[in-house]
């Protein structure tokens, strides 16, 4: 088995051997430095929206699913492993879906929207404060308002077309 | 575990199924284009109502953007404008994170991740809203924001 993961500067999926996380791995494409994370510790995030290795396994499932959760009240040997690298931007991308809610805002004609406006504002404030954990959590905010606006707004557009349908076969 | 030895990483070839779905994409974005260039949606039939107007008689944020890509594609930016400021104003950001996925998608990098400080989208959130209230104002200033 291997490790997948994407390179923190190009996220290109890059895969390295079993027994190298934690070690730095060198990105063959843009040569950047990146951290191998350690299978089973921390969940990928920052994936727009799939799983973190398509077709791959992702870290954690499948091979141990109890091995994860981190030992309350005790040091953790390996905390979050996160790519150091000095680039001035935050070690993983999170997602703010700042494009997906103007365009349910432009797009979907209810205020849902701008809720997650709201909350993609909240990720890149958190973000800019060095909150991972809480910019995560508003990342997963964001994501499920887009959805709620985007299935909000084409319900109706879909029943429009099935009654602009029904009114044309009832005209023949 | 010894820190600072440099494992070297190989690249994940790309999948068949990852062209076909960046193609996909794609065709379905070129497809919708050439609908709204075929179509003006302005006194159409077939164009679904905005519900929030339908429902409350006011204008929303949104109004006027299926018309305003039409006039865009027509290549009237003064119309479109007029139809949807916030929506053409927008639009430069879209089409950049738009044709970025589209590149990840297709197995090459990203274009480079624009950091939009946290500020500024609260910024634009004040405009949408203002926006949103404004439109619906029909006296003078204000009128020309109504699609």
């Amino acid at each position: 088995m291997t490790i997948e993961f994407r390179c923190a500067q190009c996220n290109r999926l890059l895969r390295t051997g079993d027994d190298t996380g934690g070690k730095q791995a060198k990105c063959p494409e843009c040569g950047a430095v990146t951290t191998v994370p350690v299978p089973g510790a921390v969940p990928p995030v920052g994936e727009a929206g799939g799983p973190f290795a398509p077709g791959g396994a992702a870290p954690g499932d499948a091979e141990n699913p109890y091995e994860a959760p981190r030992q309350y009240g005790q040091t953790p040997q390996q905390p979050y492993q996160l790519p150091k690298i000095d680039t001035g931007f935050p070690p993983r991308h999170v997602p703010n879906y700042l494009v997906q809610a103007i365009l349910c805002t432009c797009f979907c004609c209810l205020p849902f929207g701008v809720v997650a406006i709201v909350f993609a504002a909240q990720v890149n404030g958190k973000l800019a404060a060095g909150d991972y954990a809480g910019a995560v959590s508003y990342s997963d905010s964001a994501r499920t308002w887009c959805w709620v606006s985007f299935w909000l707004g084409i319900i109706p557009i879909m029943l429009w077309f099935l009654m602009v349908c029904a009114g044309g076969l009832a005209g023949f | 575990m010894s820190e600072g030895i440099v494992t070297k990483a190989t690249t994940i070839p790309r999948r068949g199924g990852q062209c076909f779905r960046t193609g996909a994409v794609a065709l379905l974005v070129l497809a919708g284009l050439t609908a709204f260039y075929a179509w003006d949606p302005a006194g159409s039939e077939v164009f679904p109502p905005c519900p929030f107007h339908a429902l409350t008689g006011l204008h929303c944020p949104g109004c006027g953007t299926l018309r305003a890509v039409h006039q865009l594609l027509h290549g009237n930016l003064g119309a479109a404008f007029l139809l949807n400021p916030l929506m053409v104003l927008c639009l430069p950001f879209v089409a950049y994170s738009l044709l970025s996925g589209l590149l990840e998608m297709a197995g090459g990098r990203r274009l480079p991740t624009v950091f939009v400080p946290a500020g500024w989208i609260w910024t634009l959130l004040g405009v949408v809203v203002l926006f949103w209230v404004l439109r619906n104002v029909p006296v003078y200033p204000f009128s020309w924001m109504a699609p």
